[in-house]
């Protein structure tokens, strides 16, 4: 009778263990990009570019 | 280096859907596809508010996270951009994006889309700058150009904003101390209205 209740006990927590779910989420990141090189990086990256830019919005953007 | 952000001033916008007029325009965008739209709250209701919406170019772009090819990029200024030319127009992109941004020009048999397109921030793509075949795949770069997105920068009501998101912010903040009170567009009071 003891053999039967153990062997139940086994089976069952092996059941019990299928019944397992993992509840963390699935985060993807990003991959690494496959195309051709932008060459507006480049530019983006020269401070003068980005003085331009920066003047552009407060003359256009700013208000009044 | 600056952290390009467009910015909405929804007390401001006054939906005259000129943003979508100038981008469609400068870009001819094709038919079906829509890279700015603007939504209104409570539409024809006296105090309904409107916001012009398109992709809003992540920090942490959910649409560069499940793309299967791997075609998006984010530029050191963090403008999200995509290459037409892995697109597989699988439509992840579309189903991640919590602001609808990638559209498709198609619609075809067995679920044809055709290349994914969305807002550049007037920034084209990596094709050569200001050449044809990047106009006719992403639109116009401007930024290249020393300028900033049209539909900011023809915003009459000055509602919508694109540019560096600390500038974007100090207006934003100047004008929200000037009406002395947060803006109510949003928050709970919006969410849960007491009649419903």
């Amino acid at each position: 009778m003891r053999k039967v209740t153990v062997t139940l006990l086994i089976m069952a927590s092996f059941a019990m263990g299928g019944c397992y779910e993992d509840t963390d989420i699935t985060l993807h990141d990003p991959g690494v990009y496959r195309g051709t090189t932008d060459p507006l990086l480049a530019k983006q990256a020269n401070p003068e570019q980005q003085a331009k830019l920066a003047a552009r919005f407060l003359e256009g953007q700013s208000d009044r | 280096m600056a952290r390009m952000k467009f910015l909405c001033d929804a007390e401001r916008c006054i939906e005259c859907n000129g943003c979508v007029t100038a981008c469609k325009n400068e870009h001819e965008v094709p038919w079906g596809v829509n890279r700015r739209r603007v939504v209104t709250l409570d539409d024809g209701v006296p105090g309904e508010k409107s916001i012009s919406v398109a992709c809003m170019h992540c920090s942490d772009a959910p649409c560069a996270a499940v793309c299967p090819v791997d075609c998006f990029y984010t530029t050191d200024d963090g403008i999200v951009l995509h290459d037409k030319d892995l697109c597989i127009g699988c439509g992840y992109c579309f189903y991640a994006c919590p602001f609808g941004a990638p559209q498709y020009p198609q619609k075809e048999a067995f679920g044809v889309r055709g290349k994914m397109d969305k807002c550049t921030f007037c920034a084209g793509g990596p094709e050569e700058d200001g050449s044809q075949a990047e106009f006719e795949k992403y639109g116009r770069n401007r930024i290249s150009e020393g300028k900033l997105p049209l539909c900011a920068e023809m915003c009459s009501t000055k509602a919508l904003l694109g540019g560096d998101g600390d500038m974007v912010a100090d207006i934003y903040r100047e004008r929200v101390l000037k009406r002395s009170s947060r803006p109510q567009t949003w928050g709970w009071g919006v969410a849960y209205k007491a009649d419903s």
